[in-house]
């Protein structure tokens, strides 16, 4: 067992002379989760693929539990297990069938395949779908079950790129319990997300990438720090806003505006009562003021100068398989899932 | 594992599939049935007496063989829904070789392919087919059947990792061979065509294989076309095969 999981040095890949990951570095600790957070396009999922062999690396060094990626992508192979953006299943087949036949290619025999498939689906509370066709299965389902695909045979390296896009809250909750639970078990995990709070629920550090560069890494504590230690939140009733926003604007720069709450960092406590002080001399009604620690959400603001637009009210269609929810209706603009490193 | 035993794995999986879908079921072999049925009415009056065989003698393989290759377009759709879903991909992540889930879904279809043709054979039977050339002939028609499946498989393969969607899959196939089967000597025979086309008439695959099965059901040459169709499976699989593998793996 070597003290790193995964390593990952000057990593760079272009596709079609456009860079998608420029110089991409970091580390992810044997037995701990690191969340690659980034928006849509930023190049995780380009990551994902270089370090899972799928995608050949333009540069740079990539060890996955101590093997190169690129010198001996079997023995990477048969160390990791990877669940995709994408339900990487068979919608006609059943569960059961699914999960046998990944246990099968990864040769186990019949009988033990099967008993690890009902394990599986036991433990991922698949039990009563066992034997329905996939295409059938709601998306949390799906989602769960193609986690138990990638864990058919333990892996001390898992992937999970963006495993909860799509998902209703309460299905995100318990595929969230089933990650930390692969992490007790001993797995180092790199999850990517868009979703600054999973990041926050999950991880033992953070790695925040855009536009295929690293721009902050640290733990989330460490990252909210950042923005300036704290944050002042008012919360101003209509007709108001505007003009207490074009206030607080005179005050700070960053103003971000989160429905009747407008936040503003400060770098002392007494600048909240600045901040009264101010809106009161300008008669500007407020209902609330308070001083608190900032959300990932700020931090990412603060360091990419953009408010993350995908972050929340995310509700797109989770599979690319034709013929099942077009829900493409739904989709916020910005939120396109290719990264373009899928093809 | 050998690759012989993960594409056998994953032939099975789609085998299953094929099995567990009864309309793919249904269409593959409602298909080549409607089409013998409409084609012998069509042009059984017209051909007949222009020949020395029955039409259904002729006709009954050149259905085999149309919808063989036809059928090809539904092996381009389900590999391009293999790339863009998401399950190709986990195979790659897999300690398994890059050439099995191609393998696999050329197995499949073979089997696929296999139903096909004795439904429509013993649909043909019905008709007035017969096999006047004895059992191991019979047993010569299908390989040869399945032999001639190989070239389209690799074209479908190739398609569907090309195209940018499974629509595209589709027509990109069944245009080139229906016009195919429009200038081979399946439906009519070659002294039908002007004299100037009978050389490309008569290289074309499906005339090629088409001669095979005649030669071993009602009764014919036979090496010549078997070898033609086998020198077809073989440029094919060296051609094709590497791009079909390589562009599933961009």
């Amino acid at each position: 067992m070597t003290q790193w999981g995964i390593e990952v040095e000057h990593l760079r890949k272009e596709f079609d002379g456009k860079p998608a990951v420029r110089d991409v570095s970091f580390t992810v600790g044997a037995g701990t989760l690191l969340g690659l957070l980034g928006p849509n396009g930023s190049g995780k999922t380009t990551i994902i693929n270089c370090l899972t062999t799928v995608l050949t690396p333009d540069g740079g060094r990539l060890l996955v539990d101590g093997c190169d990626v690129t010198g001996a992508p079997e023995q990477v192979r048969a160390r990791i297990a990877v669940t995709g953006q994408f339900a990487a299943l068979d919608e006609v087949l059943s569960g059961r069938d699914n999960l046998m036949l990944f246990g099968r290619l990864l040769r186990l025999p019949k009988r033990q395949a099967r008993q690890r498939a009902d394990e599986l689906l036991d433990r991922f509370a698949l039990g009563d779908a066992a034997d329905k066709p996939v295409k059938a299965y709601s998306g949390g389902m799906r989602r769960r079950l193609d986690l138990a695909a990638s864990l058919v045979v333990p892996r001390p390296v898992v992937f999970l790129d963006e495993p909860t896009t799509g998902l209703d809250p309460r299905s995100r909750e318990e595929l969230w319990q089933t990650i930390r639970q692969l992490r007790d078990d001993g797995a180092t995990i790199l999850l990517t997300s868009q979703y600054l709070e999973e990041v926050d629920r999950l991880a033992d550090r953070v790695v925040v990438i855009d536009a295929g560069r690293v721009i902050a890494e640290g733990t989330g504590d460490e990252l909210k720090g950042r923005v300036g230690g704290q944050v002042c939140e008012v919360t101003v009733p209509e007709p108001n806003r505007a003009a207490a926003r074009e206030a607080l604007r005179a005050f700070s720069g960053e103003v971000a505006e989160h429905g009747e709450h407008l936040v503003v960092p400060v770098s002392r406590p007494a600048q909240l009562v600045e901040i009264v002080r101010l809106l009161d001399d300008r008669g500007i009604e407020i209902d609330d003021a308070a001083l608190r620690k900032p959300t990932l959400d700020e931090v990412f603001f603060a360091l990419t100068g953009r408010a993350d637009e995908t972050a929340d009210g995310d509700e797109r269609a989770a599979d690319g398989d034709a013929g099942t929810t077009g829900r493409d209706g739904e989709r916020p603009a910005g939120a396109v899932p290719a990264e373009g490193a899928r093809s | 594992m050998s690759v012989a035993a993960e594409a056998a794995l994953l032939a099975g999986r789609n085998t299953r599939r094929f099995l567990r879908s009864p309309q793919l079921l249904g269409d593959a072999v409602a298909f080549p049935l409607i089409l013998l049925l409409l084609m012998l009415v069509m042009f059984g009056e017209v051909v007949a007496g222009s020949t020395e065989e029955p039409y259904i003698a002729r006709l009954a393989p050149g259905i085999v063989l149309f919808s063989v290759a036809y059928s090809s377009a539904g092996t381009a759709v389900a590999h391009h829904l293999d790339l863009r879903g998401g399950l190709h991909g986990r195979l790659r992540t897999m300690p398994i070789s890059p050439v099995s889930p191609l393998l696999g879904r050329i197995g499949g279809d073979l089997v696929k392919f296999t139903l096909v043709t004795v439904v429509t054979v013993a649909v043909g039977y019905l008709l007035g087919f017969r096999f006047r050339q004895g059992a191991p002939a019979a047993l010569g028609f299908l390989l040869v059947a399945l032999l001639f499946a190989v070239i389209f498989l690799w074209a479908a393969l190739l398609v569907g990792a090309s195209v940018g969607s499974a629509e595209s899959a589709n027509t990109a196939l069944t245009t080139p061979v229906t016009l195919l089967l429009l200038l081979s000597t399946c439906l009519v025979p070659l002294s039908a065509f002007p004299d100037w086309a009978q050389p490309v008439i008569r290289l074309n695959p499906l005339s090629t294989a088409h001669s095979a099965l005649l030669g071993l059901s009602w009764g014919g040459p036979v090496l010549t076309p078997v070898l033609q169709t086998l020198a077809w499976a073989a440029v094919s699989t060296v051609v094709l095969a590497p791009l079909a593998l390589r562009r599933s793996m961009r």
